[in-house]
């Protein structure tokens, strides 16, 4: 994954629309906010560093950004490090510990899982090896020094959950997969959408950028 | 429009009411309409629906965000999925989805033995059910397939990509299927404007079509003279001597007040109202308070289409079948609706990730075809079980209150009705000519806890909610339900507000 210090380019189209009466002025400032945000170098504010190699490493292989953003992507982990400093989601799974304590011992201990097995640290493994750990992980097969397999797997899908849900936010995402959700209205007008059903699209609507 | 006058802490009001969803806000209109001193304390804020967004990350601010711990075999997820706060409830972000109760759900144990009936009819809600729909108005077909004589007020909104995928894929199996009915209006009324089928309903509706309480009773309270406190979060009760109530203790601005009335109304939520009856040790002589918690199975079942969906776009889940609702091969109790779903693109991707369970190439492969996914979602009954529970943690929450803790596991019947309901909904998605359909197995909506019953032994409160032990408590939310029925919740939720509301005036 290239790590440029230059967040994905939005296309000039897009950015149009983003400029546009179809998005309220407050949808506009979120969505140029976090466009704007150049998270690389970032240094962990919540996470150990040695956790926090281990989550740059993982999310590359949880979600690969390439058939979307090609050469570009959005630094996922930082965006999960911020993540972990505010209030939540409101609710956390009983068997695990509160979120920042749950993602500090599942990363250290899936490295611990990787030198015992492979001799060498997870985010230094290859590939092949990488995917074997992450199957065991989302099978509930890998445990670790201070959380068992079915903690490690419930771990997982809370860290899938915030690698999307950074990602599907992103307004470059949003960009290149023709996606208009924020352009539903705007202050002066709330213009809602007017054409839609199966195969309909209206004139103004973005199309994908990357073929589906 | 919703500016208060405030009661001085001093006073005493008639009733304190804690919450302004769809329990609260209903009553609080109905007892200050009757010329009684009412406030509403709410733990949310006051937001301006102008200031709503379609961003699905700050959207949440309309979610209750505190922490709530989730056990069980069946772990639920709070937050964005099951629970709102601020002034106007869970209905803020509800997706006004307002199908009526089944009449046969209410009577589920007599039908079946199994589950419990609750201890008046289907006939004597109906009233209030009607009075409810009028009151903040919905929309629904001319002629609804399993109830040809029910009327509504308001045309359906236009159908977008799901509804009417799964209008085809029905058609062509022969399931009935209609517009199902909606606390939208498609015409402008007073102030409130006609849905523009923005696709945010549970992102927060900006020009008052949905039919949440914020644009309706709320306002109406307010006309009459109640006050709306919000950003205030109860955590104490107060009794006398004899027992009875005397005024709630809550946070606001980091400090605690006292809430002098003459009788407190919970209406919280089944997971808030529990809480805090097990953290003050009120009104649970029977044992009951916090058990049989229930969920709808909400099974959730997406494919890829081969036309553009845009599944942003429209009123969310539109198409509705009730024909599942006792179906002929069911190895259940009970029954379930289905229908249609579009989804915001993170909500839909975290349903992928979660439920799906994919990662690596094959997610991000996925999350490509968002623009072409449709989806369809069941709600079905869901029977009470002793041990699905609320209970308090051990952890500290707001105001000190412990986090509650919630154990939810499906049984047998839960298991069966999922695995049907998920079958159909794959014949269906297959006969509309879905590809890649994959399924999803989700629970929704929190009910239960503080169930309504004759028996002081085994229920919380009496059959109009009235606590069996303090004669001055009353619970007036999801947690009086004894059984869950297969509807959408808050329109009966609504109407037993009402009906709640004519016994505390009446006495
Ligand atoms: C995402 C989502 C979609 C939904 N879609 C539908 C739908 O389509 N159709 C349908 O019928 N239903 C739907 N529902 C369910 C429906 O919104 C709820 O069942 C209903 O609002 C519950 O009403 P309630 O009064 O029990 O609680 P709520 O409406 O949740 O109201 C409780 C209020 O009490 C406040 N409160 C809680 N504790 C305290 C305290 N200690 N002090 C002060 N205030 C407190 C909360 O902040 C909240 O505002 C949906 C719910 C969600 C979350
Ligand atoms: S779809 Fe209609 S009811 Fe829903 S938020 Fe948009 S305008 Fe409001």
């Amino acid at each position: 994954m290239s790590q440029t210090s230059l967040p994905p380019r939005i296309a000039p189209d897009y950015l149009a629309l983003l400029d546009s009466d179809r998005i309220s002025g407050r949808t506009r400032q979120i969505m140029e906010e976090r466009a704007q945000t150049n998270d690389a170098p970032y240094h962990p504010q919540h996470l150990t560093r040695s956790a926090y190699d281990v989550l740059v490493a993982l999310t590359e292989c949880v979600l690969p950004q390439e058939a979307i953003l090609g050469d570009e992507a959005i630094n996922l982990p930082a965006r999960i490090d911020t993540r972990l400093g505010t209030a939540g989601d409101g609710w956390r799974f009983a068997a695990l510990p509160p979120d920042r304590e749950a993602y500090e011992r599942a990363l250290t201990g899936l490295d611990g899982v990787s030198d015992a097995r492979y001799g060498t640290a997870f985010c230094r493994l290859d590939p092949t090896d990488r995917e074997t750990l992450v199957q065991a992980l989302a099978e509930g097969a890998l445990g670790t020094e201070t959380l068992d397999g079915d903690q490690m797997r419930a771990w997982f899908a809370d860290l899938r959950a915030d690698c999307v849900q950074s990602f599907m936010s992103h307004p470059a995402v949003q960009a290149r997969l023709g996606i208009d959700a924020v352009f539903n209205g705007g202050d002066a007008i709330f213009q809602g959408f007017s054409a839609m059903g199966e195969g309909v699209s209206e004139a103004w609507e973005p199309e994908p950028e990357v073929a589906p | 429009m919703m500016q208060s006058r405030r009661f001085s802490d001093q006073e005493t009001v008639d009733a304190v009411i804690v919450g302004t969803g769809a329990g609260g806000a209903p009553l609080l209109a109905e007892l200050a309409a009757r010329g009684m001193s009412v406030v509403a304390l709410e733990a949310g804020p006051r937001f301006d629906p102008r200031m709503h967004t379609p961003d699905e990350a700050t959207a949440s601010e309309i979610y209750w965000l505190e922490e709530r711990l989730s056990g069980g075999e069946n772990p639920m997820a709070f937050g964005g999925n099951n629970s709102g706060t601020g002034v106007g409830g869970s209905m803020l972000h509800f997706g006004a989805f307002m199908p009526r109760i089944d009449p046969r759900d209410m009577s589920l144990h007599t039908e079946t033995g199994k589950g419990r009936d609750w201890p008046f009819s289907y006939d004597s809600l109906l009233p209030w059910i009607e009075r409810v729909e009028r009151e903040i108005g919905v929309s629904g077909p001319d002629s609804y397939p399993w109830d040809p004589d029910r009327r509504y007020a308001y045309p359906p909104p236009q159908r977008n990509a799901a509804a009417q995928a799964m209008a085809r894929g029905c058609d062509a199996l022969g399931i009935r299927n209609a517009d199902g009915p909606t606390a939208l209006i498609t015409r402008d009324w007073g102030a409130r404007k006609a849905c523009v089928g923005c696709g945010a309903c549970h992102q927060g509706c900006r020009n008052g079509a949905k039919s949440s309480t914020d644009v309706t009773y709320l306002p109406q309270a307010v006309a009459h003279g109640a006050e709306i406190r919000p950003n205030c979060f109860v955590h104490g009760i107060e009794r006398d001597h004899s027992g009875r109530i005397t005024g709630v203790i809550y946070r606001e601005n980091g400090e605690d007040r006292r809430q002098r009335c003459a009788r407190l109304i919970l209406a919280g939520g089944a997971v808030e109202t529990a809480r805090l009856l097990l953290h003050t040790g009120l009104a649970n002589r029977s044992g009951q308070v916090g058990r049989n918690y229930m969920a709808h199975i909400s099974t959730q079942v997406w494919g890829r289409f081969d036309r553009i969906t845009r599944p942003n776009k429209g009123y969310p889940s539109l198409t509705i079948t009730e024909d599942m609702m006792r179906p002929d091969d069911a190895d259940f109790a009970g029954g379930y609706l289905i229908q249609s779903l579009g989804m915001m693109p993170s909500t839909w991707a975290t349903g992928v990730a979660r439920g799906r369970g994919l990662w690596g190439e094959t997610l991000t492969r996925h999350l490509r075809d968002y623009n072409y996914m449709a989806g369809l979602g069941a709600h079905g009954d869901c029977l009470p079980h002793e041990d699905n529970r609320v209970t308090l943690s051990d952890e500290p929450g707001r105001a000190g209150m412990p986090k509650p803790l919630i154990a939810f596991s499906y049984g047998p019947n839960e298991k069966a009705m999922h695995a049907h309901a998920e079958r159909t909904m794959r014949r269906i998605w297959q006969a509309a000519g879905a590809t890649d359909i994959w399924s999803m197995d989700r629970a929704a909506h929190m009910i239960g806890t503080c169930r309504m019953g004759t028996d002081p032994d085994d229920s919380v409160v009496d059959p109009y909610g009235r606590s069996h032990d303090i004669d001055n408590l009353w619970i007036c939310d999801h947690s009086v339900f004894p059984s869950a029925t297969a509807a959408n919740p808050a329109l009966a939720i609504m109407a037993l507000s009402l009906r709640t509301a004519e016994a505390i005036g009446g006495r």
